[in-house]
């Protein structure tokens, strides 16, 4: 029986139980490197089809992570819902996150159409900067509403990234993005990790007993 | 008899404090229920660590008490029993919170 109780770490211990399966870290590790196989097919494949894996993750991944969340998780871990006070803090989250992502995008369609026009000057890898930061708070607002550290490390590797692999292509003449698949690497491993765990430390109840 | 209870109360609030929340197991189940929406037997087991039937006599006597809620539910063709606290619930944590507090505030350092 676990002694330490107060009602703010009652509701995170809850939340992160749910999070402790890996199945996200995988999704997202597996979409991430659907995106670097695609960067990686272009130089092989024409420029639609190199988009395969992606389509085919962006089809599959939500239907099989709610499928693995219902045979995996559900039956090991039982049920949970949260109160109103959390759901408010994911819904302000959502919307600083909606907020980012249309700036983002703004930003993204002004540069792509020459609207905002960096000068000759500005160093090559400073708008994959800016993208990579963007990305980093999106992740770091994930991980303070859901209540998921490792969030943050993912973001930040993610952010990162984007001008790493902007400047080994520049420096090195790497071909594809080798900083993303190591960081979709780094996920995967670590969904992969963490579900082994959760299965050994969560056994299927008897089956002759109450789902809960 | 009334007159001897004002008498203890006076004596030490104590006295009247909520002994069906007041047990150890219970409290923290009553602490988990009050901090989530609702939960199934399954989850109470795994963030409480009680055993199946130790939570169950538990629940039980919450569920005499009216502090707490068990609806039987089919998930995926699956039967979940869902532990809520009731409004009476809900209050008698918040008054057993308020009373204890006020008990260990008056403690000298």
């Amino acid at each position: 029986m676990d002694a330490k109780i107060s009602l703010k770490e009652a509701e995170r211990k809850a939340l992160r139980m749910i999070q402790q399966d890996g199945l996200f870290d995988i999704l997202l590790g597996l979409m991430l490197l659907s995106l670097v196989l695609s960067a990686f097919l272009r130089q092989t494949v024409q420029v639609p089809l190199n988009y395969i894996p992606v389509i085919a993750m962006l089809v599959l991944s939500i239907p099989a992570y709610n499928l693995a969340k219902r045979s995996i998780t559900t039956p090991r871990l039982g049920l949970v819902g949260f109160g109103s006070q959390r759901k408010r803090k994911i819904n302000r989250a959502r919307w600083v996150v909606i907020g980012i992502f249309a700036a983002t995008m703004v930003v993204y369609i002004l540069t792509a159409t020459k609207v905002i026009h960096f000068s000759a000057g500005t160093t090559y890898w400073f708008v994959d900067a800016v993208f990579g930061v963007a990305i980093g708070t999106f992740f770091s607002l994930l991980a303070f509403s859901w209540d998921v550290p490792r969030m943050h490390l993912y973001g930040w590797l993610l952010g990162a990234s984007l001008p790493v692999d902007q400047i080994l292509e520049k420096s090195v003449g790497v071909g594809f993005p080798l900083g993303q698949m190591v960081v979709g690497f780094v996920m995967l491993a670590f969904g992969l990790v963490l579900l082994y765990r959760f299965l050994r430390q969560y056994p299927l109840p008897p089956e002759d007993g109450s789902h809960g | 008899m009334a007159d001897e209870d004002k008498a203890a109360h006076d004596q030490h609030p104590l006295v009247d404090i909520d002994r069906v929340i007041h047990a150890p197991a219970r409290l923290m189940v009553l602490t988990y229920l009050y901090a989530v929406d609702h939960v199934d037997y399954v989850f109470l087991t795994h963030l409480t660590g009680l055993t199946w039937g130790n939570l169950s006599s538990h629940i039980s006597k919450l569920e005499e008490a009216g502090y707490v809620e068990v609806e039987k539910k089919f998930v995926d063709k699956k039967p979940h029993s869902i532990i809520r606290l009731t409004e009476q619930g809900r209050t008698a944590f918040k008054d057993y919170k308020e009373q204890m507090k006020q008990v260990l505030d008056d403690l000298p350092d």
